[in-house]
């Protein structure tokens, strides 16, 4: 979808559609403003 | 941190499964302590497996963060020894943000993955020399002096 970013939930679910999809995960540790 | 430009935002979709952690919530805390992390912006690239293969802190502006970030896709392939998409990568850096801070590093690690890939030393000095042309005052100017 153009103008937003596709974030999943959590770790877990990044892992696991890293592990299907082949992508790399980019996880963004970040402080709220 | 947010993204709020469209080909920042192109490249994360594209090419990274994206999570992110509020470092402030105590649910996230094990993560935290996993990952030993201090200071945000915080960005890992991981394998599936949550292997860390390339990692870097500090707010960029948005040319300089998709820089950063097609080099560490490189980076990232390069380990992996994905030789084909860590030129790809490292290309596309070069071509798209060739002033930008990451683009020496791009340059240099190109060098070692065309010598990865094909073993011939020339992959090597040929583009360490063209790194020393376009950079001189980089700091991977100066690691790939070993004179």
């Amino acid at each position: 979808m153009a103008g937003t970013i596709m974030w999943v939930p959590t770790l877990d679910d990044a892992l696991a559609q890293s592990k299907n999809s082949g992508k790399l995960v980019l996880l963004d540790f970040f402080s709220p403003t | 941190m947010t993204y709020p430009q469209t080909f920042v935002q192109d490249i994360i979709n594209e090419y990274f499964v994206p999570v992110q952690i509020n470092n402030t919530l105590d649910e996230n805390k094990p993560l935290l302590t996993r990952f030993r992390h201090i200071w945000t912006p915080d960005l890992r690239v991981l394998d599936a497996d949550a292997y860390e293969l390339y990692r870097w802190n500090g707010y960029l502006p948005p040319a300089e963060f998709a820089a950063q970030a097609l080099t560490a896709l490189g980076q990232a392939r390069l380990r992996l020894r994905q030789f084909d998409q860590a030129q790809g990568h490292f290309s596309d850096a070069l071509r798209r943000f060739s002033t930008s801070f990451a683009a020496p590093e791009a340059a240099y690690f190109l060098a070692v993955t065309n010598y990865r890939k094909s073993g011939e030393p020339n992959a090597l000095l040929h583009g360490w020399h063209d790194l020393e042309k376009t950079y001189p005052t980089s700091e991977w100017t100066a690691k790939q002096n070993f004179d």
